[in-house]
C-alpha cells in the first residue's frame, strides 16, 4: 500500500481527505454527542441530498449546492424552533425527509441519463478530487478555527445553555454557529462516507472517546485520532478488498467503538480485582 | 444598605393563554433572605426568570438594583434546579465553577485570568468544594452538585443569588448545610431562594413570599392557616421535616436570628 500511496494520485488525496475529515468529525462529533445533536446532524446531512439533486439539475459542481442546502436546513431549523417553539426534533425529521423528496425529484428532472449518486450516499475516499481537498482544507481550518476560538463559551453553552443566558452571553448566535459548523462538517464528510453514513463517523469516535476520559478538550483530540484511524484502516481495506470505502470506514468506526467498550470493561475490571 | 435590590410593578406573565403570574408587586430589600413559597405550578420559577431576564413579562416592570434585568448580569447569581443541565458531561469542578467568570468577557481566544482563578478558588474554599476540584460532576451527590452550582454562582461575584428549588433532590442532612451556607452568605448578599419545602425555608429567611400566580402574603415568615388556606387550597401539614423548627406561629419564639 505505501508504495501504491506513493504512486498514485488517487491514493494520496484519499489520505488527505482522511486526515480533513478526521479532524472535522472529531471536533464538532464531540460537540454534536455531548449536546445531543445526532438526529439533527442526521437530518442536516440528508437535507444536503436536495442540494446535490439541484446541483445537477441546474449544472452547478452538486457539492456547493450541497453546502448551501445544509447551511440553509440549519438556520432554518434555528430559526423556525425560536419563532414557532416547535421542537427541533420534529423539524429534523420534516427537513430530513424533505430534502431526501426534492433531491429526487431534482434528478428526474435532470435531463439525459440519470447520474449515479451512491458516491454521494455511500462516498468514496478513492474519487476525492483536488478542488475536494482544496473545499475541504477551508472548512476544516474555519470549523477548527472558530471552536479553539470560543472554546470556553461553546463549552459552557454545550453544558448548560441556561446559565449562559443569565451571563447574558449571546446564545441564540451560538445555536446559528453551531449548527452552521455542523453543516459545514457534513459537506466536508460526504465525499468520504457519504449522507447516510455520515452520523456513524461524527458519534463514534467521541462516543468511544469518552469511556476513557472526562476532559472535553481531550474527547476531542482522541476522537480526531480515533477518526484518523477508522479512516485509514477503512481507506487500506477498500483498496485493498475493492470494497466500498464508506462501508469500510463506518463498520470499522463501529469495530472501534465496540472494542473500546471491551478495552473499558477489561480495564474497570482489572481495578477492581486490584482492591 | 437598606435600598431595594429588586422592584417589581404590576407585573404579569403569560404562557400563550395560561396566566402564570398576575399582577405581581413586590419590592425585595437589599440585604434580604426571601423565601418564595408555593404550590407547583405555582409560578415560583416563572419569578425567579423574569427576574433573571430569561422571561419578558407581558405587563409591569421589574428592575434589579434600579437596571433592566436584561443589563444586570453581573449583579446576580443563579443556582438552577437541579435538573437543567445533563450531569454527565465532561466537566470537572473547576471548570464549572469557572463558567460563572465567563460573562461579557468570552469573545475570541478567550483565557481566564488571575483574577478569576483567584475568586473561583476563594468561593470554592467558601463552599468547601475545594477538594473536589478534579472531580468529574457526574460522579459527586446531589448535596456536593448543589454547592458546586452554588459556587458557580457566586463566582460571578453577585449581589443577589437566586436559587431555584436548591434543596429538591438532596437529602436531609445536606439540606440542612445548604441552608446554613445560605444564612452564613446572607449576612453579605442578598438572597432569594424558591422551595416547596416550606417547612425548611421558613425557618432560615428573614422574609417569605407566598405565590400562586398570585402574591398571596409578603412578610415575615410566621404565617397563618388562613394564608396557607389560599395559597394551596387546603390545610397543609406544617411541621418541617428533617429540620429542627416549626413554622407554625405558637413557634416563632423559639426562631434563632
Amino acid at each position: 500500500m505505501i508504495k501504491a500511496l506513493l504512486e498514485y494520485n488517487f491514493l494520496q488525496n484519499a489520505l488527505l481527505a482522511s486526515i480533513l475529515a478526521s479532524m472535522a468529525c472529531g471536533i464538532i462529533g464531540t460537540i454534536i454527542v455531548e449536546k445531543k445533536l445526532v438526529m439533527l446532524s442526521g437530518g442536516i446531512a440528508h437535507t444536503s441530498f436536495g442540494g446535490i439533486g439541484l446541483g445537477y439539475l441546474i449544472g452547478v459542481e452538486p457539492i456547493i449546492m450541497a453546502l448551501v442546502f445544509s447551511v440553509s436546513a440549519s438556520i432554518g431549523i434555528v430559526t423556525l424552533n425560536r419563532r414557532s417553539k416547535t421542537n427541533t426534533d420534529l423539524l429534523t425529521g420534516m427537513f430530513w425527509s424533505a430534502g431526501m423528496a426534492l433531491g429526487v425529484l431534482f434528478i428526474a428532472f435532470t435531463p439525459g441519463y440519470p447520474p449515479d449518486m451512491s458516491s454521494y450516499l455511500f462516498g468514496n475516499i478513492l474519487t476525492v478530487t483536488r478542488s475536494d481537498l482544496i473545499m475541504m482544507l477551508s472548512l476544516v481550518v474555519l470549523v477548527t478555527f472558530l471552536i479553539i476560538a470560543l472554546f470556553n463559551t461553546m463549552r459552557a453553552y454545550i453544558f448548560d445553555e441556561e446559565f449562559c443566558r443569565v451571563l447574558k452571553i449571546k446564545t441564540v448566535l451560538l445555536d446559528y454557529l453551531l449548527f452552521i459548523l455542523i453543516a459545514l462538517t457534513v459537506v466536508v464528510l460526504i465525499r468520504v462516507v457519504g449522507i447516510i453514513l455520515v452520523i456513524a463517523l461524527l458519534t463514534a469516535p467521541p462516543a468511544a472517546v469518552r469511556l476513557f476520559t472526562y476532559d472535553l478538550k481531550k474527547i476531542m483530540i482522541f476522537s480526531v485520532l480515533a477518526g484518523l484511524l477508522y479512516c485509514i484502516t477503512g481507506l487500506w481495506l477498500s483498496y485493498s478488498l475493492n470494497i466500498s470505502s464508506g462501508a469500510a470506514i463506518i463498520l470499522i468506526s463501529i469495530l472501534g467503538y465496540l472494542a473500546s467498550i471491551l478495552i473499558k470493561k477489561i480495564i474497570s475490571s482489572a481495578k477492581s480485582a486490584k482492591r | 444598605m437598606h435600598g431595594n435590590a429588586i422592584e417589581i410593578k404590576n407585573l404579569s406573565v403569560w404562557y400563550g393563554n395560561i396566566c402564570a403570574l398576575s399582577d405581581i408587586n413586590l419590592n425585595i430589600e437589599e440585604g434580604d433572605f426571601l423565601g418564595i413559597i408555593g404550590p407547583n405550578g405555582g409560578g415560583k420559577s416563572t419569578l425567579l426568570k423574569t427576574i433573571l431576564g430569561l422571561i419578558v413579562p407581558a405587563k409591569g416592570t421589574i428592575t434589579v438594583f434600579g437596571k433592566d434585568p436584561s443589563k444586570a448580569a453581573d449583579q446576580i447569581g443563579y443556582v438552577p434546579q437541579f435538573s437543567t443541565f445533563d450531569h454527565y458531561f465532561p466537566a470537572n469542578v473547576g471548570e464549572v465553577v469557572m463558567m460563572g467568570r465567563l460573562g461579557r468577557k468570552s469573545s475570541f481566544f478567550h483565557k481566564y485570568d488571575d483574577e478569576d482563578k483567584s475568586i473561583v478558588r476563594r468561593v470554592m474554599d467558601e463552599l468547601e468544594v475545594a477538594a473536589l476540584r478534579k472531580r468529574q460532576i457526574g460522579g459527586l451527590s446531589g448535596g456536593q452538585i448543589q454547592r458546586v452550582l452554588i459556587a458557580r454562582a457566586l463566582s460571578v461575584e453577585p449581589r443577589v443569588l437566586i436559587l431555584d428549588e436548591p434543596t429538591a433532590s438532596v437529602d436531609d442532612t445536606s439540606k440542612l448545610r445548604i441552608f446554613d451556607i445560605l444564612k452564613e452568605l446572607s449576612r453579605k448578599i442578598t438572597i432569594i431562594i424558591a422551595s416547596h419545602d416550606m417547612g425548611a425555608v421558613s425557618s432560615y429567611v428573614k422574609n417569605l413570599a407566598c405565590l400562586n400566580r398570585e402574591l398571596h402574603y409578603h412578610g415575615e415568615p410566621s404565617i397563618g392557616p388562613a394564608v396557607i388556606d389560599r395559597l394551596y387550597g387546603c390545610p397543609v401539614d406544617l411541621i418541617a421535616h428533617g429540620v429542627p423548627h416549626r413554622v407554625l406561629p405558637r413557634h416563632m419564639e423559639e426562631k434563632h436570628d
